[in-house]
């Protein structure tokens, strides 16, 4: 058994007895994804918000709805679709939700055929910070759940609430729109 | 095109770190507002269970003593009676379905843990009455 599997099979165990409510396995649980689903809430709800109360809504009903996860294995799945549930709410109740219109600027496709390391990218993590706040909420969305999370299409569409192939051209305008930045960063 | 596969964990972890909002949040006073809230919260699972069975028994009460009631001869205390088991009936479904689809999965924990803690209660005593034995 590989390191990935036996680490997936250990948190279905954790989220088993979570589900049986095990305080000390939800409290591991907690500890073992509080920090990406606040950068995840950071990421979708920008700099102006109080993450204490956002994160405690989100673990709050994590605590009150584990009991009805059927699948113990999609846990992670399950959790970021609360916590993006919970940000859109947020962000409706501050009236400062604005959808992009992702497909509309068919001149970036020719652009992207240029090579993009997201390893390299990586490493010079204040330009990738800096870049996705610049970017449309699906697309910083998107984004942070592909390459940040690790999320695969099938998982980020059922986060999203959208078909895969919707995923797929969105994850494609958004890495095109962060190429033009940082192009434009880099020119700087 | 962009490399697609999962990036390292420890890179992430690193990007995680250099996050303002990540790096500057203060998860412990989080891990105890947490505590706090999810014991809020089975406070308050165990008062409407409570609720609910006590609007139960306010009816049962009712629909019991009605002969004395009728035996009294006034009809407005009949109705008045009538009046309250109704109402303590309605409330009593109102607590109910709310205790059931709410805050039963919260009981559950203290439901277990008191489980447990029996368990841990009776080996204790089986040691206890071992060593006396010997």
């Amino acid at each position: 058994m590989s390191q990935v599997e036996s680490d997936a099979a250990r948190e279905t165990l954790v989220v088993l007895r979570a589900k049986d409510r095990d305080e000390e396995a939800f409290h591991e649980l907690v500890r073992r994804y509080e920090r990406r689903i606040l950068y995840y809430s950071h990421r979708i709800l920008g700099s102006d918000f109080d993450f204490a109360d956002v994160l405690q809504e989100i673990w709050m009903k994590v605590f009150l709805r584990i009991t009805t996860l059927d699948a113990p294995e999609a846990f992670r799945v399950w959790l970021y679709k609360i916590a993006h549930d919970v940000a859109i709410d947020q962000l409706r109740k501050n009236r400062r939700y604005q959808v992009g219109h992702i497909g509309d600027t068919p001149t970036v496709e020719a652009e992207i055929s240029g090579g993009w390391n997201e390893r390299e990218l990586l490493e010079n993590a204040e330009v990738v910070h800096a870049t996705l706040d610049r970017l449309s909420l699906l697309h910083r969305e998107v984004l942070t759940l592909r390459f940040l999370e690790g999320l695969d299409l099938s998982e980020i569409a059922e986060v999203l609430s959208c078909s895969i192939g919707t995923v797929k051209s969105r994850i494609y305008y958004a890495k095109s729109a962060m190429r033009k930045l940082l192009e434009a960063s880099y020119d700087e | 095109m962009m490399n697609e596969s999962r990036p390292h964990p420890t890179r992430i972890e690193e990007l995680l770190e250099q996050d303002v909002v990540v790096s500057s949040f203060d998860f412990g006073e989080f891990h105890m507002k947490l505590d706090e809230s999810i014991k809020r919260l089975e406070v308050r699972a165990r008062l409407i269970h409570r609720a609910a069975l006590v609007s139960l028994a306010i009816f049962i009460i009712c629909v019991v003593t009605v002969p004395l009631v009728i035996s009294l001869k006034h009809i407005w205390v009949l109705r008045v009676w009538s009046g309250c088991g109704l109402v303590a009936l309605f409330t009593a479904f109102v607590f109910a379905a709310i205790d059931h689809y709410k805050y039963r999965p919260v009981l559950k924990r203290k439901e277990r843990d008191s489980i447990l803690a029996a368990i841990d209660q009776l080996q204790f005593e089986v040691t206890e009455l071992k060593e006396k034995l010997k």
